[in-house]
């Protein structure tokens, strides 16, 4: 049942108000009468009431929709009634008089009452030492429960821990019941020291770790606490915390079961406590997430808030994002998603004060860029300087290599030792590969690039700051500073770790191919597949040799390095290699191992490369039937492989199938991994390009500008995915011919893109075209000449002079001079690329036979109808063959090739053109039936 | 079922026993409903609510015969079970008013440490309980008899097989009453 916080009628809509009592008689008969029909008559038992009392069957509908629901009312107020219960109870109990002896234990004064019973001030009766203790009185019932209090007093006496109130003695009173006999703290508890102090935050966190600190003491005592809650901490004079009523809820454990739900506070008590289980270090840890977000804002954690960041910083806390997500994590719903022990929470702590990533943040790279730079704020000041902090990152993991080989030389007779040391070494690996693989060069790069232009803007404060800046802005503008990121990192990092690969475990190959395999993968991590190719085949040849093919390891490496060879356009070797582990794995592991499928959907994108996409299609639907079986609906792998498909029909040029899957991919990962996570967006913008593809525009700008919004957000505006997305929603905004508005978009884009990349990278290049694409459209053909002139500089320098792309920007800048009406110059520049692509590409391409066309179309326009017409005659021949003669394109050339005939016709007066013309209109006409 | 349950219990039989009269006849069926919960709360439910559900039976039993004292004149099982389900609910809804007085009365002091205006989870209930009494209330004026079967049903933990036992009706016309009373509760409670 939900419940609503505000108690009567507030909320009723108003036309609740009319239902009078008599109606409401009137409307149960209905209802009832619903309620006794028969299912089949049930929808004419409607439309007969519908009918007859219009007005009252609104109120009908309603009633029957509610009287669907199967959920009862009950659950709802279970704590509420062991409260009454427990309230009703208190009533009868007698408070103890002071100087009432318990045990050797006096009463001097009552202190408290509280929810498990009431707490007195009192002293040692017997005057054997002085010592204020405090007496709990609890409210237990039943038999053999002295001798449980004991059993529990000795296991409670394993705790000393100056964060945790001693428990000093237990006994039994015939007429006041089980009480406990414990340490006096001087001093206040949590929220008196919070009113009284104002602590800031650091203070208020210094605190909670000596609480997390107490607690964690206790649980590798195997105790729990069962009710951590502000008011079972004290806060001595001198600042110490100190944790109260250990074990305690244990301990009632033991009475009256229905006093369990009393012994925690609903507010501070995990999910599964409300349920009725027992009390475990993880319920502890939830509680501990819910102390801490009480101590930063005062306020209890509520179970269903969605946006704890923002409640933090509402209330004024500092680095409300990764709190949040400290706290999110500490008190998460499935305890196997919390910190799993308080160890781990303080080493979090630790990580939050040194600016270093927190395990509750895994997603974000740039989070960990920005912790890194906060890290090493000297540091990380230009390329120079970041080589040196990586330097220092790997010096520190080199000599941790060195003194593990030390010490797994020293210890090289016992091979048991020698194992665990294997296993050292690869956590060490792993690490490496963890930390950089979570390095993002793209956002690195960004950085560097900034910290120059800081640095220089520092160092000159006297200059003229805007020509300075603006000149060393233009000399970085070749740079591609992703790519010197990755550089700078494998130059220092990675080419120590390759030295020292090779140097220290040349004699223990299995070691060795670990190690390189653990590199390789970094390298892939990173981007960098060109660097990664030498160590990924030297591992799998290591383990092919040493531990023999069919080995996990041996498929592994084999499918890693079939997957490098996917990625450098090697799809022979590619297809090899991944058949390889296939086969293996299919033979060690099953068919329809996870590992097995993933093989299977590495074969199907080697194909879909090949354009082998029946053979892929095939594949990607086997991977998926077999992942929905084995890892279910929602596995972010099955939506990885959902949305393959999805391409795959957009590749092979049936975007309207595609976007089916593509759109439960999207929905699915929504649900699954959020609104926000990268997976999402991915989907989404595949989306875009695909509506884009179909040629509804306004649903990809839609799109578009949504990823854009959420990826500037989390990747920042100068993040190479953010640029993607600009540069889309340009391109689907200058297809809706808001030319302006487009030319705004790809300006943004290209400056941001050159910033980033460089001028000479196949993104700056895209935003290039469709910038002077759009300027040529606005007839501003000064400007975007320039622009497609640098394109095709960038072209020729970066993809060769036969490149598609070299084509078609050489083919641009034609149709542009042609249209400023430079015929001269366009006709230069479409005869040569019409050249080079037959030269480059051959016959069989239809890039080719765009090319003739063009030129074909720029020799008509001036006036040489006769090449014209032999060049568009040898492009239609190239589409009809390559693309079929129902092609648009080849529709295209066809109607270029009337046009041409009718115009020279015009020209010449030559009758036999005619009918060639009117050949071709048969024939365009005949494709389009 | 606990030690202190079973205490308990056997100290309610024992004083029903002693009472005169109609005390003598109901204890019988007081026993064996007694019996009845104690046997579910064992073999059928989860830690929790049934549990608790028990606990305030007992309760309802001791307030009956303390407070009513003399005779509570309970004619029959079906009586006993409509007086449950209403002490009950009037234990919990006390409770729950109580409760939320409280909360009003403390919420000037304490506001810069707690937001007052963020139940906890008993404040919730306490609520929604609070709502669900306004909702029995109107439920009440159209049909009283509906309105003591969803208190027995959902206050004091009778089942609907055992509501229909008890009513001498059959399973389904209860669980159609069930179903008409959570609409109308739903209703009125908005959703």
């Amino acid at each position: 049942m939900r419940l609503r916080a505000v108690p009567g009628h507030a909320v009723m809509t108003t036309h609740h108000a009319e239902l009078t009592d008599t109606r409401r008689r009137a409307l149960d008969k209905l209802l009832t009468g619903y309620l006794e029909c028969p299912v089949k008559e049930q929808a004419d038992y409607i439309a007969r009431c519908r009918r007859r009392w219009p007005r009252l069957s609104r109120w009908l509908a309603e009633l029957i929709g509610h009287s669907q629901t199967v959920s009862l009312l009950d659950r709802s107020f279970n704590h509420l009634a062991s409260e009454a219960l427990a309230s009703s109870n208190d009533q009868s109990v007698q408070p103890l008089e002071t100087g009432r002896r318990l045990g050797p234990w006096r009463v001097t004064e009552p202190v408290a009452q509280g929810g498990m019973g009431s707490v007195y001030l009192g002293e040692r009766a017997d005057g054997a030492f002085e010592l204020d203790v405090a007496i709990k009185l609890l409210k237990l019932r039943g038999r053999g429960l002295g001798q449980h209090l004991q059993r529990e007093c000795r296991y409670l006496a394993r705790l000393d821990h100056p964060g945790i109130t001693r428990l000093l003695d237990a006994g039994l009173d015939q007429q006041a019941g089980p009480f406990l006999v414990m340490e006096w703290v001087d001093g206040q508890n949590l929220g008196e020291w919070i009113q009284s102090t104002r602590p800031n935050n650091r203070r208020r966190l210094d605190l909670f770790e000596q609480i997390v600190e107490a607690i964690g003491h206790a649980h590798q005592r195997l105790i729990v606490h069962g009710d951590i809650k502000p008011d079972n901490i004290r806060i001595k004079n001198n600042g110490q915390a100190k944790v109260m009523d250990f074990g305690v809820a244990r301990l009632l454990d033991a009475g009256d079961q229905s006093d369990r739900v009393r012994a925690m506070t609903p507010a501070f008590a995990a999910p599964e406590q409300l349920a009725g289980e027992p009390v475990t270090p993880h319920s502890d840890i939830w509680s501990l997430g819910a102390l801490l977000h009480w101590l930063l804002c005062g306020k209890t954690l509520s179970r269903h808030c969605e946006d704890l960041t923002s409640e933090l910083s509402c209330k004024g806390v500092e680095r409300s994002v990764e709190l949040a997500a400290m706290i999110g994590k500490a008190s998460a719903t499935t305890p196997e998603y919390r910190y799993q022990s308080c160890a781990e929470l303080i080493d979090e702590l630790h990580r939050l004060r040194q600016h270093h990533p927190l395990r509750a943040m895994p997603d974000s790279r740039r989070y960990r860029m920005v912790r890194f730079v906060r890290r090493n704020p000297v540091l990380v000041g230009g390329i120079t300087a970041t080589i040196i902090a990586l330097s220092a990152g790997l010096t520190a993991t080199t000599s941790m290599y060195l003194e593990a080989e030390r010490a797994w030389r020293a210890a090289a007779a016992e091979q048991a030792q020698a194992d665990a040391r294997a296993a050292e070494l690869e956590q060490v690996a792993s690490f490496q590969e963890q930390q950089l693989g979570e390095i993002d060069p793209e956002q690195f790069g960004a950085v560097i690039r900034q910290n120059l232009l800081r640095q220089r803007e520092d160092m000159s404060p006297q200059d003229d700051h805007s020509s300075t800046v603006a000149a060393l802005e233009r000399a970085l503008a070749g740079i591609n500073f992703t790519d010197a990121a990755l550089e700078s990192l494998d130059r220092t990092f990675l080419d120590q770790t390759r030295t020292a690969i090779n140097e220290q475990f040349g004699n223990q190959p299995e070691i060795k191919a670990r190690l390189l395999q653990s590199l390789a993968s970094t390298q892939v991590a990173l981007g960098d597949h060109q660097q990664a190719m030498d160590p990924q085949t030297t591992a799998f040849e290591i383990r092919r040799t040493v531990l023999g093919k069919s080995h996990p390891e041996t498929l592994h490496s084999a499918r890693e390095l079939g997957r490098l060879h996917k990625f450098l356009q090697d799809y022979e070797q590619a297809l090899k290699l991944v058949e390889m582990a296939i086969e293996g794995q299919t033979e060690h592991l099953g068919a329809t191992h996870p590992d097995t499928l993933l093989s299977k959907r590495d074969m199907a994108d080697i194909n879909s490369k090949q354009q082998k996409f029946d053979e892929a299609e095939a594949l990607l639907r086997n991977t998926l039937n077999g992942q929905r079986q084995v890892l279910g609906n929602d596995h972010p792998e099955t939506l990885m492989t959902m949305n393959m498909l999805g391409l795959l029909f957009v590749d092979r040029g049936q975007p309207a199938d595609g976007i089916e899957y593509l759109e439960t991919a999207l929905e699915k990962r929504r649900k699954v991994l959020g609104e926000q996570h990268p997976h999402t967006l991915i989907s989404l913008n595949n989306l875009g390009i695909t509506h884009a593809d179909l040629g509804d525009f306004q649903t990809a700008e839609e799109i578009h500008r949504q990823v854009f919004y959420a990826r500037t957000k989390q990747l920042g505006s100068d993040h190479g995915n953010t640029l993607r997305s600009l540069s889309n929603l340009g391109f689907a905004v200058q297809q809706q011919g808001r030319l302006e508005e487009a030319e705004s978009l790809h300006r943004q884009a290209l400056e941001g893109r050159i910033r980033v990349l460089g001028e000479a990278h196949a993104d700056s290049w895209t935003s290039m075209n469709h910038l002077a694409l759009t300027l040529t459209s606005m007839e501003q053909h000064g400007e975007a000449q320039a622009l497609f002139e640098r394109a095709l500089e960038v072209a020729y320098e970066h993809f060769g002079p036969g490149h598609r792309r070299t084509l078609a920007t050489a083919s641009n800048l034609s149709t542009s001079k042609q249209r400023s009406g430079d015929l001269e110059g366009a006709a230069r520049l479409s005869g040569q690329s019409a050249r080079q692509a037959v030269e480059h590409l051959g016959q069989k391409d239809w890039v080719t036979a765009a090319m003739l066309m063009n030129h074909a179309r720029v020799l008509k326009a001036g006036g040489e109808y006769r090449e014209s017409a032999s060049q568009a005659e040898a492009a239609h021949e190239i589409f009809a063959r390559t693309l079929g003669k129902d092609h648009p394109r080849t529709i295209d050339c066809t109607e270029l090739l009337v046009r041409v005939h009718n115009q020279w016709f015009k020209a010449t007066k030559d009758e036999s053109l005619r009918q060639q013309a009117r050949h071709w209109e048969e024939r365009a006409e005949h494709s389009t039936d | 079922m606990t030690d202190a349950d079973q205490t308990r219990i056997t100290q309610l039989l024992d004083r029903l026993g002693e009472q005169p009269g109609a005390m003598a006849r109901l204890s019988e069926l007081v026993y064996q409903d007694i019996h009845r919960l104690a046997h579910y709360q064992r073999f059928e439910m989860r830690a929790g609510e049934t549990l608790r559900t028990t606990a305030l039976v007992h309760e309802a039993f001791l307030k009956i015969f303390r407070d009513g004292s003399a005779d509570p004149d309970i004619e029959d099982r079906q009586h006993l079970m409509r007086l449950m389900g209403r002490v009950i609910r009037q234990i919990i809804v006390d409770h729950a008013r109580r409760k939320l007085a409280e909360k009003r009365g403390a919420g000037a002091q304490h506001e810069p440490i707690d937001d007052q205006s963020l139940m906890d989870t008993s404040e919730r209930e306490a609520a929604g309980v609070l709502d669900m009494e306004s909702a029995l209330e109107r439920l009440e004026r159209i049909d009283p008899d509906l309105a003591d079967t969803v208190s027995a049903r959902f206050f004091a933990g009778y089942t609907a097989d055992e509501i229909a036992e008890i009513k001498s009706t059959s399973r389904r016309t209860v669980y159609r009453d069930l179903q008409r009373a959570t609409a109308w509760l739903r209703l009125d409670m908005g959703g």
